[in-house]
């Protein structure tokens, strides 16, 4: 039983407060997917081998720009569309990020690939609120040069929704051949960029500093901008 | 008596900036000897004049309560005059800004207000600050509901409306209590504590609140506890916060709560809670993920994990691949079959209607008159066929040679010719003769076999 201290008037016993560690849990968590055209076109201007490139050179920036801790934070997710869609990872660290060897061909099954996406993020965000675990808003990116060839309108108001309701964030990047028309049917318009010259390397850069100071931010930090790549352009709005 | 203490502090992230300010304010008026009205507000980070606002809401809502409100043991009159006083601090932050020519949200802030008797607890509440109370039998409770978003930085601050607002009394006698902005109340009920049995980091706030471990007693003692928490929250006493901190505590000096075991005020196992976080998400996730920051691994033992779960999924893919071959096999024979199926019916198809066509021509002659009949067209081939073996074997010569003359004339009167055996010698001949039984008029077979 604790006995009441006589204390000379000083905030309890000073020095046992002084070194008392105080926990503070910092983590936050960032699920961010990003959804990959694989069809057949892609094989043009050597763009897959560029997108494999790309994967892997964001996988050793994050890592090496990042503490043990923060890359503990970071969660990624790889969801590739042709003429099927496949998970190629779920959600993992990215210390444990698969650097697939892509290969193009096929159809484009844009509707079903962003539909499995929204899928995997809202799961995501239940294994974080169950596990008390704080998160940042999920970031979705779709890397395309082409445009669906399945039935996409459900998936895109779908997608409107989860933007409107804070559920998530997302960004298309399209590369040459992108119908970005079709594209502002899905994605909101300031949210599509322009890719020149297949530069997936340029563009996993900026992706991966883009992370970095959000994982890293602490409360009341401001945010800070990262600059887009000179091959990175705004599309012009319908 | 009712003592208190109030602290807002800038926070480390502000200061780095040229123009950084506090955004956080509080206050704490007290009416008389037993009762006191305190408020808090955190200015949203992303509201360019949000010091003000905070500093506009506080004000407002304690000269609204405390010109207001009389003791009284209705509940309702405190939560009343709570509600007004939030539509009041409303309306008025929206004036000032509109006077300034300034969009309202510049100015938005969270809010919480506490009216506090010495023993019931009145709140409202909107933001994600919130109270921490301690009972008269020593327990800590949550008084207040966080207004978080899903996001951890999202919150539902004043300019929200009152859709956003929630206003209430403490259940239980109140002997003390804090109200903190969310920097230090998300170390107070840390989400790590969101699925334990005590959600409130116990060790850390009854420092503030238990006058079991806290000398407050007399005015002297709460002038004291000012400097020391103030010296406290402002220098390094809580790492790794650097957003504005404020806390304000109120202590009715009259009640010691009583004491719990000591398991109650025990340190958490802040590392067996972080892995139990990781293992109940990666549950709900189907995962197995290495967190190496809250398990010590070897370098070894994470590389193989690593490499274990490439080979996996490489795995995984060529098993995709060779399974699509195989498909593609499957279908390729299927097709195969199917065309070579159709070729032999388009054959037998096309068999049978000129077989047909060539049938239904015999069919037409015999129908034109023709003198044969079917018996005599057989015997007709039947006897070139003979007459054909006949004429090249002199056997035949020798026997015919033998036959006595009249009956050759009578054969040749006939206009026959009459293959000879031993057995048509003595029968008569006639016209018709059936070659149905052909094996009778057959030579035998050795002689003619050709």
């Amino acid at each position: 039983m604790l006995q009441q201290k006589e204390f000379n008037g000083d905030f309890i016993n000073q020095e046992d407060f002084n070194t008392t560690p105080i926990f503070s849990d910092t983590e936050k968590h960032l699920a961010c997917i990003f959804v990959l055209d694989t069809s057949g076109s892609m094989t043009l201007h050597n763009a897959i081998d560029q997108l494999n490139m790309g994967l892997k050179i964001f996988k050793e920036q994050t890592i090496r720009d990042n503490s043990t801790m923060a890359q503990a934070c970071i969660d990624i997710a790889l969801i590739s569309f042709d003429s099927k869609v496949q998970v190629i990872q779920d959600f993992t660290p990215i210390s444990q990020m698969i650097t697939p060897n892509l290969e193009a061909y096929g159809q484009t099954k844009m509707g079903e690939a962003l539909d499995t996406a929204m899928d995997m993020i809202t799961r995501r965000k239940k294994a974080y609120v169950a596990s008390g675990t704080p998160y940042f808003r999920p970031w979705l990116f779709c890397i395309t040069d082409g445009q669906p060839t399945d039935g996409y309108k459900e998936a895109a108001e779908r997608l409107q929704w989860m933007e409107e309701n804070r559920k998530l964030v997302s960004y298309c990047i399209g590369v040459e051949g992108c119908n970005y028309s079709v594209m502002q049917e899905i994605f909101d318009p300031n949210s599509i960029f322009g890719l020149k010259d297949c530069d997936f390397v340029g563009l996993f850069k900026f992706v991966s500093a883009s992370i970095t100071p959000v994982i890293n931010s602490k409360e009341g930090t401001p945010s800070v901008d990262v600059d887009i790549p000179s091959s990175m352009f705004r599309i012009p709005l319908n | 008596m009712l003592g208190f203490f109030k602290i807002s502090a800038i926070g480390k992230s502000h200061l780095a900036k040229s123009d950084g300010v506090c955004q956080d304010y509080s206050d704490v008026v007290q009416t008389n000897e037993d009762m006191i009205i305190a408020a808090i507000a955190d200015g949203l980070g992303s509201a360019e004049k949000s010091d003000i606002g905070s500093q506009i809401a506080v004000k407002t809502v304690l000269d609204h309560i405390s010109g207001r409100i009389k003791p009284s043991k209705k509940a309702d009159l405190y939560i009343n005059a709570l509600h007004e006083a939030f539509q009041f601090a409303y309306r008025t932050v929206i004036t000032y800004a509109k006077n300034q020519n300034d969009d309202p949200k510049m100015y938005n802030t969270t809010l919480t207000v506490a009216i506090y008797n010495g023993k019931d607890l009145y709140y409202g509440q909107c933001g994600d600050g919130g109270i921490v109370a301690l009972t008269y039998d020593g327990d800590y409770i949550c008084v207040t509901d966080v207004m978080k978003g899903e996001e951890f930085n999202e919150t539902f601050p004043l300019l929200c409306g009152e859709g956003y607002w929630t206003f209430g009394k403490a259940d239980l006698p109140i002997c003390a209590f804090t109200m903190m902005t969310d920097g230090i109340y998300d170390i107070v009920c840390s989400p790590l504590l969101a699925n334990e049995k005590q959600k409130i980091y116990v060790p850390f706030i009854r420092r503030f609140m238990d006058r079991n471990v806290l000398k407050a007693n007399d005015p002297e003692d709460f002038r004291k506890l000012q400097e020391s928490i103030s010296a406290f929250i402002s220098g390094n006493g809580i790492p790794g916060v650097t957003d504005d901190k404020t806390i304000v505590g109120v202590i009715n000096t009259k009640v010691v709560p009583k004491l719990k075991d000591e398991e109650y005020y025990r340190e958490p196992d802040w590392k067996a809670l972080k892995r139990k976080q990781y293992e109940i998400m990666d549950r709900e996730y189907n995962t197995s993920s290495v967190r190496p920051h809250v398990t010590p691994q070897k370098s070894a033992g994470v590389s193989e994990n690593y490499r274990a779960q490439i080979d996996d999924c490489q795995r995984k893919l060529a098993e995709e691949k060779a399974k699509n071959k195989k498909l593609a096999d499957k279908l390729m024979k299927a097709l195969f079959v199917e065309s070579i199926l159709i070729l032999i019916l388009i054959a037998a198809i096309l068999l049978l209607v000129f077989g047909s066509e060539k049938k239904s021509g015999h069919e037409k002659k015999a129908e034109s008159g023709s003198s044969f009949s079917a018996a005599d067209s057989k015997k007709e081939k039947k006897k070139t066929e003979k007459t054909d073996d006949l004429s090249s074997q002199p056997a035949v010569t020798n026997i015919i040679s033998k036959i006595p003359e009249d009956i050759i004339s009578k054969v040749q009167i006939a206009g026959e010719d009459v293959v000879v055996t031993d057995s048509t010698v003595d029968e008569p001949q006639s016209d018709d003769i059936s070659t149905s039984d052909d094996a009778d008029n057959e030579p035998p077979a050795a002689e003619y076999a050709e």
